[in-house]
């Protein structure tokens, strides 16, 4: 395991926010499997862009995340959540991007939904909770 | 061999951040030109930001065996970031992502990992800071000299909490201005002195002045493409 590179980056982050308090910063959620993952570069930035197949709601959500590769550059940045093909997700969102950064992006694993906060600084109280029963975010889907 | 070396290494080289090519970040030449917009609504006079910022770059600079140098070059107005060749830390207050979020480093690199931009956003939109010790906000550059140190391509220290690249501080601290042991390891691993200069070609770098890598580095990159593949088959 010492062979695991960090995968940590720099985003400065208030406080560990809960379920409930990212749902109350997000317009909406998505929830699905990653159908196709693609990349897109703007003036200013680099986006990974996953194409998710809804589990609770007809049809797809394109869900962007902040950095990747794009035609040999890359942009790391910091905080951002990366994405797989084939993984299964939800998501709280602000726009068509994760709320909080990682902080809203989960990886569902049978009933249980896990975030990688790593790349996150945190102030008053440090890293929050990483895994969460499914349930309890499908129930703040909307 | 390969595995006793690598263990001998193992907590700065777990520090090295990663591009999202699997590649560990880093800059292949020195100094590190940035300039600084200090345009802010925060209140913070123009000068205070600059002298905070400067110092939190230099914090890094100053450490005795490595060799990442950063270099002020002057001010600007109207900064936005993005990949321009040009290092700029500026406040955003029109911030357009979540309003808990503090500040934001992005780093642009190639595939192979090396730098080749970054830039800091503050966030001045929701948030409060300080050029003080204000208990009640955030120190500028108690913030900024953690955020420099992650533009250097270095991630948390998980073990040390007094480290200025632990990933928890509080409002009002100022202790992680100044850098730790752990952190300063970290840095001489990444960017030692010692190690010849023979890594890179002058003649593609004709504005910089040094092109040193570390002795740690060139470990780093000789097990880098074992690390990637360990990673892909743990995916």
């Amino acid at each position: 395991m010492i062979f695991l590179l960090a995968l940590a980056h720099a985003t400065l982050v208030a406080r560990g926010l809960d379920p409930e308090a990212l749902a109350a910063l997000s317009t909406h959620t998505a929830y699905g499997d990653v159908i196709a993952v693609r990349t897109e570069r703007t003036e200013r930035s680099i986006f990974t862009v996953a194409t998710v197949q809804s589990l609770n709601a007809p049809g797809t959500v394109d869900v962007r995340l902040q950095g990747g590769c794009h035609e040999g550059i890359c942009l790391t940045v910091a905080g951002s959540p990366t994405v797989r093909e084939g993984e299964r997700i939800f998501v709280f969102l602000r726009g068509d991007q994760p709320t909080s950064f990682a902080q809203g992006f989960f990886v569902v694993e049978g009933n249980e939904a896990r975030r990688d906060v790593r790349g996150l600084d945190f102030r008053e109280g440090g890293p929050p909770a990483a895994v969460f029963p499914l349930a309890t975010l499908l129930k703040l889907a909307r | 061999m390969l595995l006793s070396l690598s263990l001998a290494l193992a907590e700065p080289h777990d520090q090295m951040l990663t591009n999202a090519a699997g590649a560990p970040l880093h800059w292949a030449t020195m100094p590190i030109r940035y300039t600084i917009d200090p345009t802010n609504t925060a209140g913070l006079a123009e000068a205070g930001v600059v002298a905070a910022i400067v110092e939190a770059a230099a914090t890094w600079t100053s450490v005795e065996g490595a060799h990442a140098e950063y270099r002020f070059v002057g001010t600007e107005r109207d900064a936005v970031g993005g990949y321009d060749d040009h290092n700029v830390v500026f406040f955003d207050d029109s911030w357009e992502v979540s309003p808990d979020l503090l500040a934001i480093t992005s780093t642009w690199s190639t595939e192979d990992g090396e730098i080749l931009d970054f830039d800091m956003a503050v966030n001045t939109a929701d948030h409060a800071w300080a050029l003080d010790g204000d208990a009640e906000v955030e120190d500028l550059q108690n913030t900024l000299t953690h955020e420099f140190g992650h533009a250097l391509g270095f991630g948390h220290d998980p073990a040390d909490i007094a480290a200025t690249m632990f990933a928890s501080a509080h409002p009002g601290e100022l202790a992680k201005r100044d850098l730790t042991e752990s952190d300063e390891a970290v840095a001489i691993f990444a960017y030692s002195v010692e190690f010849p200069e023979t890594e890179l070609d002058a003649s593609e770098s004709p504005s910089c002045s040094t092109t040193s890598r570390g002795p740690g580095w060139a470990l780093f990159a000789l097990v880098a493409p074992l690390l990637r593949r360990r990673r892909s088959e743990l995916a």
